[in-house]
């Protein structure tokens, strides 16, 4: 496994093996993507655009997807990479999350029939709902993680 | 006479290159835990504004256009905050890259024992000064060396082993 150490933090860290070196930046910068689409899908949600509905959800969608895929790919890296369990429960609270969050999307698109006799948009929301509670607990687990990796460099 | 000064002040110079590295590392990882700090607050705000942006969603909680107004607000904000998040980790890439050149020390490993010493450039340095000191012993400066030098002497074979990088 390749290895290479982290200047500041001392720590010794992993150089991607699942993808190329050149395209995990890309992988950052698919982060920023999905944000945007998170952003344009969201202004399409407001009531004075409600014809534009459906365009944001598929914006909504597209970003969905994205996070899922960098999320995955992150989780399978540090798999691979690290035998922490912080990593590993961080990353899967965020795959967790995309997938409700995808799911969620999924039910706000027209033509979802009703499932068990409620409105498919009363269940996405409470997709968004459950998926954000996943995101707010894997922010919990991440800033609790790097604190530690923060503390242990300032002590050296 | 002009030898001994230039060497007194190369040996001033030495604490001086080291505490401004270290300075420099220092200044690098601060830096670094702010970016570190606001990334992952900016995710945790960003994933609070969808929570509460999504119950606002909720019917059951009788969702009007005014709720759902504010609900898009917060995930329009969230959304912003999420993209932020994104971009913060670049932003800590390209701040660890200007910060990849040479410390002045170096690990080296033998077998199991880890040695830290200085890195070939200030370890010349080093055995200026004491070349100095040998040629003139009465010649003490008041400056001190904030970190632990280790310079081995020219004719020590474990100080010209090449650097394990």
């Amino acid at each position: 496994m390749d290895s290479r150490t982290e200047p500041l933090l001392g720590a010794t860290t992993q150089v991607p093996h699942l993808i190329p070196a050149w395209l995990e930046p890309w992988v950052g910068r698919s982060y920023v993507l999905a944000g945007c689409l998170f952003v344009l899908g969201s202004v399409l949600f407001f009531p004075e655009l409600e014809e534009y509905y459906l365009g944001g959800c598929y914006f909504f969608f597209a970003g969905g997807a994205i996070y899922l895929c960098t999320s995955a790919y992150d989780l399978l890296e540090v798999w691979h990479t690290s035998d922490g369990e912080f990593d590993r429960a961080m990353n899967l609270l965020y795959v967790v999350g995309s997938v409700i969050y995808l799911v969620g999307t999924w039910l706000y698109m027209p033509g979802v029939p009703h499932i068990g006799g409620r409105m498919p948009t009363e269940l996405g929301a409470w997709c968004f709902v459950v998926g954000s509670f996943f995101f707010v607990f894997a922010c919990f687990v991440n800033g609790a993680h790097t604190g530690d990796v923060f503390a242990e460099a300032s002590s050296r | 006479m002009k030898r001994c000064m230039s060497l007194y002040l190369l040996r001033s110079l030495v604490p001086s290159r080291l505490a401004r590295e270290n300075h420099k590392a220092a200044a690098a990882l601060r830096q670094m835990k702010i970016n570190v700090l606001l990334c992952s607050s900016c995710t945790m705000i960003g994933s609070a504004c969808f929570l509460v942006g999504s119950v606002l969603y909720l019917p059951t909680i009788g969702c009007t256009e005014h709720t759902v107004r504010c609900g898009t607000w917060l995930f329009v904000v969230g959304s912003c905050l999420f993209v932020w998040a994104g971009v913060l980790p670049i932003v800590n890439t390209r701040l660890r890259a200007a910060n990849e050149a040479a410390p002045p020390f170096e690990t080296v490993v033998h077998g199991t024992v880890r040695l830290k010493r200085a890195r070939p450039t200030f370890q010349a340095l080093g055995r200026a000064v004491h070349a100095a000191n040998r040629f003139n012993s009465s010649l003490k400066s008041p400056f001190k060396s904030p970190l632990p030098l280790n310079f081995p002497e020219k004719n020590d074979s474990a100080g010209d082993s090449p650097p394990a990088e």
